[in-house]
């Protein structure tokens, strides 16, 4: 399983909230492409980019991102707030290696459909979960979906991977949700990512074991929690 | 019903791939014991875990399976399973003996990115004038039939899978390659075949509707080559 960090960007800083809540944000680090930097340095081969001002519709952090994705050695993820073909065009032209859609992809099958054809192994859907229930704008609204269903039906598109955050969890560390985890990993036809609540190693133990390909984590490394260099002896960067 | 058996060396979760090939006429059967998968009408060897404990999980029996697979017994072999149809890998020390159907050894990938995660390009070798069929059986690499097309490659519509490798394999000449994969400045054997023995070094069951066609049509192919 591979490790990924995160790097949440909010009015241009590198920050870490705790169940996807705005109100509640925990780490704030000024320098977003230092912090990449140091990721990269770390032994890290791949980031977590979200743009959570994009994500809610309140401006964009898509600067930002561009001189993220010049930083040497590093593949990135790169989303939030991407809802239409420019957007996943520029990011691309920047130099993502893969793009992350949410809410539009989620909202409107056809459009995925077509952006998923133009780009085939190059997107990634992201489904937000509250307990079971699929989540757009931004974490703020919960759809009467469940994200099993929604993995089978993505199952026939050419994606990239399928992320799915479990929200609840998110910032807390304290456990992922690693039985719903090893249900969609065995469900989906594309590698599944998995992100929130990781706060040990054993968690990223759990997942691993569980079938996920990839893991996100933010908190526990921006609080130090976790180890990079364990990370990095036991797992894929 | 075709008999499935899929070889347990104890690395991990099988469940994805089982899922991928089960259904229909098929019954899959998982086991701890090689010589009881050998017995289903085609042995899968899956991707997880680490070569040294994946051989010795065979309890010695490596001779055994080379000679089964070498008359012609079908075995698809998944990333790490690809792997294990070599001589020896780098990964683990020389007494961890693989099957050595496929004369070559597997080595360290020596690029900057290590290991190699991600989707990547299936190179298949020149389309159309593969040679490797259900023909003749020759000394050494199996089934051949020169101007024959390769029946894993006829059947294929895949471009790119998803991997996850850090050691890749290096036949002893290029005989069983019909496929190549370039990660950064290493280019390596991403499909290989030898008898009615296929070897692919990405993950199909999680290549998408592509990789689970493939694999199908594989298990398919193979059945038919019996």
């Amino acid at each position: 399983m591979q490790v990924i960090p995160a790097i949440d960007l909010r009015d241009g800083a590198c920050v870490q909230l705790v169940g996807g809540s705005y109100a509640n944000e925990r780490v704030r680090i000024a320098d977003p492409v230092g912090v990449a930097a140091g990721w990269a340095d770390a032994g890290f081969k791949r980031l977590h980019v979200v743009d959570l001002d994009a994500a809610k519709g309140r401006g964009t952090n898509r600067e930002t991102v561009k001189q993220l994705v010049a930083a040497k050695g590093v593949s990135l993820q790169c989303g939030g707030g991407v809802r239409d073909l420019q957007s996943i065009e520029e990011l691309f032209a920047a130099g993502a290696s893969e793009v992350v859609l949410g809410t539009k992809a989620i909202e409107d099958r056809a459009w995925l459909e077509q952006a998923a054809a133009r780009y085939p192994n190059r997107l990634i859907v992201a489904a937000d979960a509250r307990g079971r229930n699929v989540t757009t704008r931004g974490w703020s609204e919960t759809l009467p979906v469940n994200v099993t269903s929604l993995v089978k039906e993505l199952n026939r598109l050419p994606l990239a991977a399928i992320l799915v955050t479990a929200i609840d969890l998110e910032g807390r560390m304290q456990g992922a949700d690693v039985g719903l985890m090893r249900e969609l990993a065995l469900l989906s036809h594309v590698p599944l990512q998995a992100s929130g609540g990781v706060g040990t190693l054993a968690d990223l133990r759990d997942l691993a074991g569980a079938g996920v390909s990839a893991t996100i984590i933010g908190m526990a490394l921006y609080t130090g929690a976790l180890d990079t260099s364990v990370i990095i002896e036991e797992f894929s960067a | 019903m075709t008999r499935i058996g899929i070889f347990d060396y104890g690395a991990g979760n099988l469940h994805s791939l089982v899922k991928a090939i089960e259904g229909g006429e098929r019954n899959v059967s998982v086991d701890t014991d090689i010589r009881s998968s050998l017995k289903a009408d085609i042995l899968i060897l899956p991707g997880v875990g680490a070569f040294g404990a994946a051989v010795a999980a065979m309890g010695g029996a490596q001779g055994y399976v080379r000679s089964a697979l070498a008359d012609g017994k079908p075995c698809l072999g998944v990333c790490l399973g690809m792997q294990m149809l070599f001589d020896a890998s780098e990964e683990a020390s020389e007494s961890d003996a693989g099957i050595g159907l496929i004369p070559g050894q597997v080595t360290r990938l020596l690029t900057p990115k290590v290991p190699h995660m991600g989707w990547n390009q299936i190179e298949w070798v020149s389309r159309g004038k593969r040679e490797t069929g259900t023909g003749k059986r020759e000394a050494g690499t199996g089934y051949r039939e020169p101007g024959v097309v390769d029946s894993v490659v006829r059947q294929s519509q895949m471009s790119v899978a998803y991997f996850a490798n850090a050691y890749v394999c290096e036949p002893k000449d290029d005989s069983p390659i019909l496929a190549w994969t370039t990660h950064q400045d290493a280019r390596f054997a991403s499909v290989v075949r030898t008898a009615n023995t296929v070897g692919v070094q990405f993950h199909p069951e999680k290549s998408s509707v592509s990789g689970r066609n493939f694999v199908n049509g594989v298990i398919d192919e193979l059945l038919q080559c019996r």
